[in-house]
Parts: structure tokens; C-alpha cells; sequence
């Protein structure tokens, strides 16, 4: 999961980062309150929300005194921002975060991050920092240098040395910078995060590294050795445009009107593509964890029927490995047994259980529709949205 | 034939006494695998299943000279586990677990460097050569003896294909879940190698999904040798939403790259025949073999 700035900072303050003073606020009386006690003159009112361009979409404000930063935060506080990140609804602001604002003189780019096509820990670091860096690279991608690290072995110094004169850093700062990898390298294995990019790592007054925004991505499949994380998820949680719920499942809404019930992603991503292959369209994609349990299921179908506008319900699985037909029947049945399911359900129900499933669903009278395969089911559904 | 596996491969369950694996090895055996012993430490000396239980793996490859195992351990104590097997020469490792952190991943793939063990997984069905060997959690009674090579990063679609192969008189030599996690073990390349060379399969189904590279890098693979099998792949996400992360984590789209046009372009181009609809992918195999 992707977590804020502010948290991303919290985190990372015992690992030896150079951070402007800076603390969060819920309310403009509480910001104005802040910018009276933190040191300086000039602060930033940043918006915290779980997506990147803020800088550039109105979402980072300079304010000159302690009203300016209780007008901007309340400017902030409750809208909603629209970046290219955030998808065309765009996320509400409920947090911001007052920070000292700092002399820049030059801005870099240093991430270390999970790269998932070579399937290894890289150093990414470019001359070029600040907003818009995506693009800039894009346009020049000569300027980003990108070292494999592995795991464990702190990355070496003689390397990282020669990458300080790529950065046309030296003296003090050079040295401050190798260290601020090596930070970094050591953040990443004990935070166990996919990615966390220092962007702008700035060159500031006083000739020092100054980390002036994170970008943070941690392994939600390492919950279990960080206790520190548990705030942070459900804190989040309600926030996250796709979200796992408590019971695990992966769902994400969609503008279509079928409600997709199906066991596995892949099946899933398949069972999408064949519906617009039909010219139906998907309300959600949903996935459920591999060892599914009635009550996931469940909360599952109950979500999928939650979305905005289901004409017809296709519950799809093909039993084996760890969730079996049966599960799902069950699922269902918990659900129309609390609250009639109004719309058509059409399920297509393959491999183990399959028999125990629809017999199950039959003694429980849920009104549904079996197709024997795929192509049986969509031509169910077509005749059924039609109608 | 088949590859990797089959009848007298002597197989291993770390974390044999858990529920799942438990539930699994007895299956497996039922089915005719030589599932030779379990190992969960602390529970030395033991009996599970009829079988014994060891505390190491290095001991209980010594007594029962198995050459595979099938890890149910949970996710916390997986890296240990497959680093164990690793260690003890075990040479097939197959990791049912789901879950497992990143950097233990990668971790574990320092540790299979400059070894000849190979892993299948994580968070994958496992491997079965029908009739031979099952070692996973595959539910064994849909496949069929053949000679249609089956490699697979996701786990319920892999059932649906293997089920429209098995309705067009297509059996199986040997299927692999690779698994779909963003790092594991074998890759399409790696299991096509393995085809390339049996003698017991035909052709070969691959069934990839949006997210990662491991599609391109087999493209890429395919196109450069003359590959002597013909090749078929279906590939899931078409239509999955830009921002779609999936449960496993393996899928997703980045900076123009994990999207499904260009690993189908990259295939076609590699002259496997990619199919269309999720629904003809037996019938497609069908016509490429004969």
C-alpha cells in the first residue's frame, strides 16, 4: 500500500533524513496553531492524499504567516483534488501537512524501488528532481541512472561516489549523498517497502540534502513483522479508491452494469474481457483471496451488489486449489438469505463441488440461472439485460 | 513423459502436519505420488500420514533420498524454508504459500543463484503430470494424459483452460502454475526450455496475464531460436482498468509496460498463436496441433 508523506516521514525520521520541520493538521485553527509554533517564517500547506502531481494541481501552498497557512489549509481541507494520478473524480483532502518551507537551490531525484519487470532492488537517481519528473524522464531518459542492488549488501561506496559526480554534487555534499543512499538501502530492507523516492531531494541553504516530499510504497505482504503498519492501514483504508477489505478481497468498481462474482484474478481478468468481447460491460473486477471462506465471499458479493448500478449478477467459478464451488454457493445464499438479491443471477459453476454447489443453491431456492460454460453464460446474461 | 516430475520422483511436504498440506499430501498420494516423508520442526520422529517426519530437510532428504519438495509453510517462515530445501539439494521446490514478503523474494532468489535447484512459485497451484505425479493443490481429476504442455501464472484460469483441453480430446504431458507474484521462480522461458526437449509433448499452452515481463521475455525467447513446438498463449486483462493492481500483486501496468497489447504483439510476433476470447482456448490448441 501506498502511504502519506507525513507517514512516509514519520517512518523514515530514525533513519537519519534531513526533513524541513513539519507537522500534520485536520483543521485550519489547528494548522494556524502549528505555523505559530514551528520555526521560520514561510511555510507549505501540502494536501495528503494518495496520489503524486500535487505540487503541480494546486495541492501545495505557500503561505507567508501563520493566517495565510490557516486560510490555505482551509482553502484545502475538504476539496477535492483532480491530478493525473488520481483519476478523473479525483481524491478529498481531509489531511494536510504544515511544513517549514526551505531555500531550494537545486533539486534531485533519488528513489531506491522494487523494479518489477527485472525483478530486482534498484537505485534510481537523476539530476532532475521536483514536480513533473515522470515527464522529464520520459523526454530525456539519459539523465536517470539506475544501479541493481542487492537485498542485503549495502550498496558500495566507490559506486556511489561516481554516481555523486553524475549528480554534479562534491565536497560535503557528495558525501552527505552517499549517505543518504545508504539510508535510504537501509530503509527499504527494514521498512520493507517496494518503493520509497525522495522527490525533491534538495540541495538547501546551509549546503545541505534536504528530503522535501517521499513517495512511499510498503509490502502489505509484511504486515505481519511491522506492528506499526496496523494504524496506518486503516487509517488509509477509507481513503483508497481500491481497497482490501478486512476479509481480504480485491475489488475495484467499474462503470458497467454486470456485478462480477468470480473466484481468482485471473479468471476474473478473463471473464472481463470476454463480456466486452460480447459488448457487456463489467461493474466491478473483483478477487477473491485463495482460500476463500463463506463469510468472504459473502461481504464480496454483498460490496459487488453495493456498486453503483448492477442489472444482472455473474458468479463464476471453477473449484480446485484452495476455494471450492460449494463455498461459493454458500456465500451467496448467506446473502440472499439477509436480503433478497432483485437482480438476475447467473452462475456457471465448473470443477470441485460443482454438483454439492448447485444443490445447495437449489434447496435454498435462489432464484439463478446455471450456464455449463463461459459462452453459455454470456448468452444468458444478454438475455437477460436485454429484457 | 513430461518434465520435471513423474512417477518416480520422491517428493517432500514441509510443513507436512498442517491442516492444508495435510489435506493436499493425502491427495497427492491418492493420486499415486510418491510422497516419501514431511518435515516440520520440533515434530522429529513423528508419524503423519503413515509417513515420517523430520525436523531438517537435509536429514530427511539423507533417509528418503527425495529429490522434490512442496512447501506449505506460512509466509513468515517461507524464505527459511525454501533457502533449507535449497541447501539440502533438493532440486524441485515447489512453494504452494501465499503471501511471502517482497524483499524475502528476492532474497531467496540470491540464494537459488548458482545452484541447479529449481522453484516453482510462490503463491502458485503446483505442478502435475497427469497420471504420474501431482505435487500442489490442483484438483487432479480434470486432467488428463497427453502431450499438450501447460504453463500458467494464474491459478483458476489454468482450470478452465486445462477443462476446454480435456473437452477437445486434448490430455496433458506435464501442467505448471508458475505462479503470479511479481518475483518467483521458473518463467514461461524456463518450462518452454523444458518442453523444447520432451519427447511426451506436442505443443505447448501458455496463460499469461497483464503486469510483469515474463510474456515478452518468452517472446523474446521464442524468437530467437527456431522453437520446434508450436505455441499457443491466452493472455488475461485486456480490459482490466489502467490502475488495477491485482490480489496477487503480480499485475500491474506501469509506465505504458505490463499492458496485454504489447505482450499479444510480442507473441504474435514470436509466432505463437494468441487467442482471442478466454473461451477458445481449447479449441485453438486444438487446431494448432493437428
Amino acid at each position: 500500500m501506498f502511504i502519506h508523506e507525513y507517514q512516509a516521514k514519520k517512518l523514515l525520521e530514525r533513519f537519519g533524513f534531513f526533513f524541513p520541520d513539519g507537522e500534520v493538521a485536520h483543521s485550519a485553527a489547528e494548522a494556524r496553531a502549528l505555523a505559530e509554533r514551528l520555526p521560520g517564517d514561510e511555510w507549505v500547506v501540502k494536501a495528503q492524499i494518495l496520489a503524486g502531481d500535487r505540487g503541480r494541481f494546486g495541492g501545495i501552498r505557500k503561505a507567508g504567516s501563520a493566517s495565510d497557512v490557516e486560510k490555505e489549509t482551509s482553502n484545502l481541507l475538504g476539496s477535492t483534488l483532480v491530478t493525473p494520478q488520481t483519476g478523473k473524480d479525483g481524491i478529498k483532502v481531509n489531511t494536510v501537512y504544515i511544513e517549514q518551507a526551505v531555500k531550494i537551490e537545486r533539486e534531485l531525484y533519488l528513489a531506491i524501488l522494487l523494479d518489477r519487470y527485472q525483478r530486482e532492488l534498484v537505485l534510481l537517481a537523476s539530476q532532475r528532481g521536483g514536480t513533473g519528473i515522470e515527464t522529464a524522464l520520459e523526454d530525456s531518459p539519459d539523465t536517470l541512472h539506475r544501479l541493481g542492488l542487492s537485498v542485503d549488501e549495502t550498496p558500495d561506496e566507490a559506486v556511489l561516489l561516481e554516481l555523486t559526480d553524475k549528480m554534479g554534487l562534491s565536497g560535503e555534499l557528495a558525501k552527505e549523498y552517499v549517505d543518504t543512499c545508504c539510508d535510504l538501502h537501509r530503509a527499504v530492507n527494514d521498512l520493507d517497502a517496494l518503493s520509497i523516492e525522495l522527490n525533491p531531494l534538495a540541495v538547501v541553504e546551509e549546503n545541505r540534502l534536504a528530503t522535501l516530499d517521499v513517495k512511499m510504497e510498503i509490502d502489505d505482504n509484511a504486515l505481519f513483522r511491522h506492528d506499526e503498519y496496523s494504524e496506518i492501514r486503516e487509517r488509509n483504508r477509507l481513503h483508497d479508491r481500491q481497497f482490501r477489505a478486512q476479509s481480504g478481497f480485491n475489488y475495484v468498481q467499474l462503470d458497467g452494469n454486470i456485478g462480477l462474482l468470480v473466484g481468482g484474478a485471473g479468471l476474473a481478468l478473463a471473464t472481463m474481457d470476454l463480456l466486452k468481447l460480447h459488448q457487456l460491460e463489467p461493474a466491478n473486477f473483483l478477487d477473491l483471496p485463495p482460500i476463500a471462506t463463506r463469510q468472504d465471499v459473502a461481504n464480496a458479493c454483498q460490496t459487488v451488489l453495493q456498486g453503483a448500478s448492477v442489472d444482472a449478477l455473474f458468479v463464476n467459478a471453477v473449484g480446485g486449489g484452495l476455494t471450492h464451488c460449494d463455498t461459493i454457493a454458500e456465500g451467496l445464499i448467506t446473502v440472499h438469505t439477509q436480503e433478497k438479491i432483485r437482480c438476475p443471477i447467473v452462475v456457471r459453476f465448473a470443477g470441485t463441488k460443482r454438483e454439492h454447489a448447485l444443490t445447495l443453491l437449489k434447496n435454498y431456492r435462489i432464484p439463478i440461472e446455471h450456464a455449463e460454460t463461459m459462452d453459455q453464460a454470456i448468452e444468458v446474461l444478454r438475455r437477460k439485460i436485454r429484457r | 513423459m513430461g518434465i520435471l516430475v513423474n512417477s518416480r520422483t520422491r517428493v517432500l511436504c514441509q510443513g507436512f502436519t498442517g491442516y492444508r498440506a495435510s489435506f493436499f499430501a493425502h491427495r497427492a498420494i491418492e493420486y499415486g505420488t510418491k510422497i516419501v516423508g514431511g518435515v516440520v520442526p520440533g515434530r522429529g520422529g513423528q508419524t503423519h500420514l503413515n509417513l515420517p517426519v523430520f525436523n531438517t530437510v537435509k536429514e530427511a532428504r539423507e533417509q528418503t533420498n527425495a529429490s522434490a519438495s512442496v512447501l506449505f509453510v506460512p509466509p513468515e517462515a517461507a524464505k527459511d524454508a525454501v533457502c533449507e530445501a535449497i541447501d539440502a539439494g533438493i532440486e524441485l521446490i515447489v512453494c504452494i504459500t501465499e503471501g511471502i514478503p517482497i524483499l524475502d523474494m528476492l532474497r531467496i532468489k540470491q540464494h537459488l543463484e548458482n545452484t541447479s535447484a529449481r522453484l516453482i512459485g510462490p503463491n502458485c497451484p503446483g505442478i502435475i503430470t497427469p497420471g504420474q505425479c501431482n505435487i500442489g493443490i490442483m484438483p487432479a481429476s480434470i486432467y488428463q494424459q497427453g502431450n499438450i504442455g501447460v504453463v500458467s501464472r494464474s491459478g483458476t484460469l489454468f482450470y478452465e483452460a486445462v477443462a476446454q483441453l480435456c473437452r477437445e480430446g486434448l490430455g496433458q504431458s506435464t501442467c505448471i502454475g508458475i505462479g503470479a507474484d511479481v518475483v518467483s521462480g521458473m518463467t514461461f522461458v524456463d518450462c518452454l526450455e523444458l518442453f523444447k526437449h520432451d519427447p511426451g509433448t506436442e505443443a505447448v499452452l501458455l496463460i499469461g496475464e497483464i503486469g510483469g515481463a515474463v510474456e515478452e521475455e518468452a517472446a523474446e525467447y521464442l524468437s530467437s531460436i527456431n522453437y520446434p513446438k508450436p505455441v499457443v498463449a491466452y493472455i488475461a486483462g485486456r480490459n482490466a482498468p489502467p490502475y488495477l493492481r491485482m490480489g496477487h500483486s503480480g499485475a500491474i501496468i506501469a509506465a505504458g509496460r505490463g499492458g496485454t497489447d504489447k505482450k499479444i504483439e510480442a507473441l504474435r510476433d514470436a509466432g505463437v498463436t494468441v487467442v482471442n476470447s478466454p473461451v477458445e482456448i481449447g479449441t485453438t490448441v486444438r487446431r494448432a496441433v493437428r
